[in-house]
């Protein structure tokens, strides 16, 4: 006979780490089929930015050179990261998909994290092309402080995207979100060029945008200024990816209404 | 025994459009029990369960879980309940092996205990064919089979199962319900079955709730609510190709008979004058036209059309879980 098992209220931390691992298995194995075309999306995009932006400008001096090429990165991430998995949590919400893992008796955060490392692996393959591109095309090569950025970035962006997932009523709402976030984020914030560039009150909008810490402590950190302004963005980067990553589970329901 | 759930004024208004899914249903389920929740289509059967199962939000009411309220606190329902839902994705990138393995191990089974049981499974069911092709491409009745499978994992002390057999083989249904008749007699597995199928509700269930229009209409076993129709019987009747214009005077004089189609006719009666009845139509039409007949007990069709006054249009799929 079926003993009633007992409602175990406590943290399970190794239970939620193998989940963790086995949600992340299930959400990579539509990359069995579709790796290419993710690639191409992530890829393309920022390549071609940042290609056309160097056309665009013309010989202009290395700190210009910088801007186009970390704008790039982040226009990447934002695409491969939120866009892209903002997108797919609409689709599987569309699909009624999270019914399956609503009624699994695993934690929404780890949840929520399985999916956001997803995105950040989904988006690691563009993101490396980019860098090589960069460094060999246009001589800017990447810091081991900017690849800390950078992680830490692709978690805010994805975090964000699934926030956007999740809160979506619709799987067509979370695509139209997504689309109208991302050019705030690329084009709105000062990922391209200075703060100082933007008007007054843009300059405060661009404030409550994680991709403009993002920008200020790559370049900061290409440029080896490690120090005072650059902790301060990491901290705020950290805020934001625990704001979107930690706080948001908690608050999501699982139920339909 | 204890009960596994208690269902008090449930209350399901859908917002959009203003829809009453479920108005103020009550009921018990105990452990152990298999039990049914019976109804056409568009009655507010799903709606019931998913709210049982921690998935829909409900309007009013309250539900108690082994003494959880899941209104309040759904969280608790995945650690005692396996859900199948009619909707059948999240696995489609999965082989067939890993949805099941995977679910069992997110479900809290080891390493060892999730082969096991899915390698058991798979053998059982027959589906080695099946085992490392990927759900997405399969038949739309084996993407379902992944989706149930998974549900068993770990062996939930309570199944909600929402039309499971839907698109299953004769054969591949006649193994499910052995499966789930073996797991409620050896574990003592609540079994929830969400069904319009009239003989899965007449055979494997003990207790049923009849759902119509978002209202609970009947609740109890088969035989109490066939009671409801008064102890009538049935006697079809089918006519010889030559005969019908002599027979279908007699039969036309019977109380209580309907002509339902040219050659077939249904004649209603007393429990206690159903011999009388044969008698009388053996004697006359015997050697006078009579094809063939059957004496039919009251169904769930006869309960439903008493309880609700309508006619049942639901699925009459012979040879299910019998």
């Amino acid at each position: 006979m079926n003993q009633i098992p007992q409602l175990n209220k406590g943290l399970n931390f190794w239970k939620n780490i193998r989940d963790f691992r086995w949600l992340l298995c299930s959400q990579l194995f539509d990359l069995r089929t579709m790796w290419y075309w993710y690639l191409i999306h992530t890829t393309f995009t920022a390549l071609f930015l940042m290609v056309f932006l160097v056309f665009f400008v013309g010989q202009v001096g290395p700190e210009r050179v910088r801007f186009i090429f970390i704008g790039s990165l982040i226009a990447n991430m934002a695409t491969g990261m939120m866009l892209s998995l903002g997108q797919t949590i609409g689709r599987l919400k569309y699909w009624n998909a999270f019914e399956h893992y609503a009624a699994l008796p695993i934690s929404k955060t780890i949840f929520v994290a399985a999916l956001t490392m997803r995105g950040v692996i989904v988006a690691a393959p563009s993101l490396l092309i980019m860098l090589m591109v960069g460094g060999i095309v246009l001589d800017v090569w990447i810091t081991p402080a900017a690849l800390l950025i950078l992680m830490l970035g692709g978690f805010t962006m994805a975090g964000i995207g699934a926030f956007i997932g999740f809160w979506s009523p619709t799987g067509e709402v979370a695509g139209i979100a997504t689309q109208v976030v991302h050019p705030f984020f690329t084009f709105l914030a000062p990922v391209f060029f200075p703060l100082e560039h933007l008007p007054g009150t843009l300059q405060m909008v661009a404030r409550f945008i994680p991709t403009t810490y993002m920008a200020e402590a790559l370049r900061a950190a290409m440029a080896g200024r490690i120090y005072g302004e650059f902790w301060m963005n990491i901290l705020i980067l950290v805020a934001f990816t625990v704001v979107f990553l930690g706080l948001m589970p908690l608050k999501l329901d699982w139920r339909a209404r | 025994m204890q009960k596994a759930y208690t269902v008090e004024q449930l209350t399901k208004v859908y917002k959009k459009g203003n829809v009453s899914a479920n108005d103020k249903i009550d009921l018990e389920i105990a452990q152990g029990e298999i039990f049914g929740v019976f109804g056409p289509n568009g009655a507010g059967k799903t709606t019931l369960v998913r709210q049982m199962a921690g998935l829909l939000r409900p309007t009013s009411g309250r539900i108690f879980l082994f003494n959880h309220d899941v209104v309040a606190k759904p969280g608790a329902v995945p650690h005692y309940v396996g859900y199948y839902g009619q909707m059948v994705v999240g696995l489609n990138a999965h082989k067939f092996r890993e949805a099941l393995y995977i679910t069992g191990r997110l479900r809290g089974q080891s390493k060892a205990d999730a082969h096991k049981q899915t390698d058991s499974l798979i053998e059982r069911l027959d589906l080695k064919d099946l085992a490392d092709r990927l759900v997405g491409k399969l038949s739309g009745g084996e993407k379902r089979l992944a989706a149930l499978l998974s549900t068993f994992m770990n062996y939930p002390p309570i199944l909600i199962l929402d039309e499971p057999t839907n698109e299953l083989d004769p054969l591949r249904r006649r193994l499910v319900w052995e499966y789930l008749q073996e797991l409620n007699h050896e574990r003592g597995t609540t079994i929830i079955l969400v069904t319009h199928n009239l003989l899965e509700a007449e055979w494997v269930v003990e207790r049923l709730a009849i759902i119509d229009s978002a209202k609970l209409r009947g609740l109890g076993t088969p035989g109490e609510l066939k009671r409801l129709t008064g102890d009538t019987v049935r006697l079809e009747v089918r006519l010889r190709d030559g005969h019908e214009v002599e027979a279908e005077d007699f039969l036309a004089a019977i109380p209580e008979s309907i002509r339902v189609r040219p050659g077939f006719w249904q004649i209603t009666t007393r429990r206690e004058k159903s011999t009388t009845l044969l008698s009388t139509v053996f004697e006359r039409l015997a050697t006078a036209g009579l094809d063939d007949f059957r004496l039919i007990m009251p169904t769930l069709e006869d309960v439903y059309i008493k309880l609700t006054g309508k006619r049942w249009e639901g699925n009459n799929e012979p040879d299910t879980a019998a």
